[in-house]
């Protein structure tokens, strides 16, 4: 979908605001709903419960044990388009930065989202928000520039690219625990 | 030029700027590196 060429110029540019928007609405509702439920917790809980959901992910993601993480598993349908050459995958982006919308072939995002959920501030939660969506962004990106098959290239890297994600992604939220406690 | 954009070089590239990036903006690199791990998905 992302070769056509309706996704080069301002419609690509759209998609990208979209990814952005979408990540820090569902930053938004996270720390919403998290500033309820967090509210009897204390820190050592509340991070107690992230820590729990990144060994569910991690003993998931190894295959020790099969979990099946809510996830919208579904294609973004393309009637998404029909708002027009910029409002259709400007929606098309919302929705794919909420990160609910369509699958999601990793399991950081709920490890994530339950940090955000549980212990990020609102400007923590926005910074995580748009992060999210910058991320989504980089890889439109990199897809529509690269002149080979992006997403082939993607997947015959796989075994190097997700521990090394993985790596950073733990670092980041270390780094988050230190200014949240 | 476009060989740049090859995940393998956005991934170390990213997993450099999180090293650098976790003093002082650590949330964007939680949202970042969660973000660009789904690269799979469309």
């Amino acid at each position: 979908m992302l070769s056509s060429p309706v996704w080069r110029g301002s419609p690509a540019f759209a998609f990208r605001v979209g990814l952005l928007v979408g990540g820090v609405v569902t930053a938004l509702v996270l720390v919403v709903v998290g500033s309820l439920a967090r509210a009897p917790l204390p820190w050592w809980v509340r991070w107690g419960l992230v820590w729990a959901v990144l060994v569910l992910v991690a003993v998931n993601e190894l295959g020790l044990v099969a979990i099946r993480f809510p996830e919208n598993r579904r294609l973004v349908p393309e009637g998404v388009f029909r708002l027009g050459r910029h409002l259709g995958p400007l929606q098309f982006g919302i929705e794919m930065g909420t990160g609910a919308r369509t699958y999601l072939p990793s399991g950081l995002p709920y490890i994530a989202a339950t940090a955000v959920l549980f212990t990020a501030s609102l400007p923590q939660a926005l910074l995580a928000g748009v992060g999210f969506g910058l991320g989504r962004a980089l890889m439109t990106t990199a897809s529509l520039n690269h002149p080979d098959d992006w997403h082939a290239l993607w997947s015959r890297h796989t075994s190097f690219l997700t521990p090394l994600l993985s790596g950073a992604f733990l670092l980041s939220l270390l780094g988050a625990l230190l200014t949240t406690t | 030029m476009g060989k740049r954009w090859h995940p393998v070089w956005l991934g170390v590239g990213l997993a450099v700027a999180a090293v650098v990036g976790v003093l002082w903006v650590p949330w964007v690199f939680v949202g970042v590196t969660a973000g660009f791990a789904t690269s799979g998905s469309t």
